[in-house]
């Protein structure tokens, strides 16, 4: 479904990503871990082509289709979605609003349907239920005055509205109690389905106890340097970073070298 | 003279009631005429305006023939009998109806108005405080609308005024020229919507004049939609007393050079003042806005947003000026404003202009010029929304926060559309 090979991407004279290399395929759950400033929010924001970020090298691939010729809103309407880290506000315009229209785009894309205001109104209650979010949030604008929790909440409403083939979910834990981040994890794991595939950016193993990841990236200054199955995240739980840094070499700490036919 | 002037004088008003005292109100106007140079943007209040398209036309008289206004599926349902229609500078009595309004509150046309009440005429709008173009309409506007409740009247029906023109011909530039009055009585509430609509080339020269007694409140949406190729001035000037409320929305679309200077006097203590205005604009398009709040009485509240959209190579020009006087204390004023340039030829002028003389106040302002957001639009665009969506939905929110404020439901929704 996605592959990714010898990424290079930097911001400015910055670069950030420094030959990635990842295979996504449909039913499996992918985690990306590693330390504060390795480059995980990058990875996530150019596959969903981000125009600050300059890819140098390298290639992506999604469902066949060259990713790096495609603008944000045509990957997105291929089926990649991103949950931001810091989702922004935009003032003025209603959530409901921005949400019916993009289920629209997508459907449109698809030759089916668009809903109108009424018909769309049962859709978005069905899916405010799944994340738990009072419905009094879709009058609001668009994240704005919404607290980190909240503004998580909405991401992963945006996600079970236009249902993406790939969702990249970059920090969902942050700013999240106990409870929501059981909430939430619980409904991405009902938006799962065999043709569909998670990208899981965290630096805290504590979501892959509700989203339990198939393999496990570690990301270290714009490599990877290790990968293996979902126990490595017990295991820097446990040791931290630093475990995996002070063994940095590419190729070492190969537990299985997990989904790179993807 | 330049021909605008030579032009308006040229044409003959309609005469109203109180003949005496309205005759020496317009011989005082068009001695201010004869006396005050032009307008010209080497003046400090003119500055950023470029006039000389406006002085360059030939003017001449409206058509009174029939109008081809299609009128009613634009207008709005809930006015449907409490309107002043004037098509080309005269009421049309097909399309206005007032019937949905009680006896004692006074929507008429000047023409129709009591004699005592025409008296107010120029008590705020007098000829040498203003500039040329209101003077030509003090000169010579021949009707207008008139809203005046009494005491103690509460209105909730809205009171809606439209000047539509469209009698352009030979390609003389005809000139309009609509005035409103309204007073409100002590304690007296209403609503008043102003529009202005047409088609072709003409010039618009209005003059809107307001005295809120004490504890009045008045609610007014002001819809600016000339014709792209018209010409848009417009005077305003409002007292409020004390403990009354002024509250107000302008949305400016229209005419190829538009230039509002409303002035509003904060009289007596209490008193509140909100006003929000939105102008968009393009192609070569100008909209200047010079307006003035003038706390004159201690212990008022006042609030400004202004915002501009500018696109093409148009032009937004901002002069908000708020003079806090010296027995003005525990005065609150804030002013906003903020602007989109969506394109590199776009221009704003935006200067706030605080002169406060009382120590005891809080005044706050703030200006912004931009392009939309590169993240917001990232962010819409990652949902799947084209640029062209994207940018749509960022200028409708941008927009939102003054048109929601339009209290006329129909008036509100087609302005969001
Ligand atoms: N907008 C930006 N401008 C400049 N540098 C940036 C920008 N975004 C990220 N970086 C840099 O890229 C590196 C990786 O950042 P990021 O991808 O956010 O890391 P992570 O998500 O793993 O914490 C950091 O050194 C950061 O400073
Ligand atoms: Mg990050």
């Amino acid at each position: 479904m996605l592959k990714i090979k010898n990424l290079m991407a930097q911001i400015g004279n910055n670069q950030v990503l420094k030959g990635i290399d990842l295979g996504v395929a449909p039913g499996e759950i992918h985690a990306v871990m590693g330390p504060n400033g390795s480059g995980k929010s990058t990875l996530g924001k150019v596959l969903a082509g981000h125009p600050s970020f300059e890819v140098t090298a390298g290639e992506i691939f999604f469902d066949g289709k060259n990713l790096l010729e495609l603008t944000a809103d045509e990957r997105a309407r291929a089926g990649i979605f991103m949950g931001f880290q810091h989702p922004i506000e935009v003032p003025g315009v209603s959530n409901s609003q921005f949400l019916r229209l993009a289920y629209n785009k997508k459907a449109e894309g698809l030759g089916q349907d668009e809903l109108d205001p009424l018909e769309f109104d049962d859709f978005i209650r069905e899916k405010l239920k799944l994340v738990k979010m009072d419905p009094a949030f879709l009058d609001r604008s668009l994240n704005e005055g919404f607290s980190g929790g909240e503004r998580k909440r909405n991401e992963i409403l945006q996600m079970s509205v236009l249902e993406p083939k790939l969702a990249i979910l970059d920090e969902l834990d942050s700013g999240l109690d106990i409870d929501a981040l059981k909430v939430l994890g619980e409904a991405v794991m009902t938006l799962m389905r065999p043709d569909r595939a998670l990208l899981i950016i965290t630096h805290f193993p504590r979501i892959l106890e509700t989203i339990k990841p198939d393999y496990i990236h570690v990301l270290f200054d714009g490599k990877f340097v290790a990968r293996g199955g979902g126990e490595l995240a017990f295991e820097l739980e446990e040791k931290g970073y630093d475990w995996i840094q002070a063994k940095a070499n590419p190729g070492d700490i190969d537990v299985h070298p997990g989904g790179l036919d993807g | 003279m330049a021909e605008i002037a030579r032009a308006a004088l040229h044409q003959t008003a309609l005469s109203l009631p109180c003949p005496a005292f309205c005759g020496a109100l317009r011989k005082r106007a068009e001695e201010e005429i004869h006396t005050k140079p032009l307008p010209t943007s080497d003046q400090e209040d003119w500055k950023y305006l470029d006039l000389s398209d406006v002085y360059s036309k030939t003017y001449g008289q409206a058509s009174c023939g029939p109008s081809s206004y299609p009128a009613t599926e634009c207008l709005s349902p809930e006015t449907a009998r409490s309107r002043l229609h004037f098509v080309n500078g005269r009421l049309n009595s097909g399309l206005s109806d007032t019937t949905a309004l009680p006896n004692n509150i006074h929507f008429s046309s000047l023409a129709q108005a009591a004699p005592g009440i025409i008296e107010h005429l120029g008590k705020l709008a007098w000829p040498d405080s203003i500039d040329t173009f209101a003077n030509i309409n003090t000169a010579r506007f021949s009707d207008g609308a008139l809203v005046y409740i009494s005491s103690g009247h509460s209105l909730e029906t809205p009171l809606h005024v439209v000047f539509h023109s469209d009698g352009a011909e030979r390609g003389e530039c005809p000139i309009m020229l609509p005035r409103i009055l309204v007073v409100l009585e002590q304690g007296a509430k209403a609503y008043l919507v102003e529009e202005y609509s047409g088609s072709g080339k003409y010039l618009t020269s209005s003059v809107v004049e307001i005295i809120l007694g004490e504890g009045a409140s008045l609610r007014h949406d002001r819809i600016q939609r000339e014709s792209c190729d018209a010409f848009h001035f417009c005077t305003l000037r409002a007292n409020v007393a004390k403990s009354s409320a002024y509250s107000s929305t302008l949305i400016s679309l229209g005419a190829a050079i538009s230039r509002h200077n409303p002035q509003f006097t904060l009289k007596g203590e209490m008193s509140e003042l909100e006003l929000t205005g939105l102008s968009i604009i393009n192609a070569a398009q100008t909209a200047d806005m010079h307006s003035l709040i003038d706390h004159a009485a201690p212990n008022c509240v006042s609030g400004q947003l202004q915002k501009y959209i500018i696109g093409g190579s148009a032009h937004g020009i901002f002069n908000g000026q708020i003079l806090v006087r010296q027995g003005a204390q525990q005065t609150n004023a804030n002013q906003s404003s903020r602007n989109l340039l969506l394109s590199e030829r776009a221009r704003i002028d935006a200067k706030p202009q605080l002169e406060i003389l009382a120590d005891d106040v809080k005044c706050g302002h703030g200006a912004t010029i931009g392009q939309l957001n590169q993240d917001e639009l990232f962010y819409l665009q990652s949902r799947g929304l084209d640029m062209n969506s994207a940018r749509n939905l960022l200028l409708a929110g941008f927009s939102a926060e003054v048109i929601n404020r339009v209290a006329l439901p129909s008036l509100r929704q087609a302005l969001l559309q």
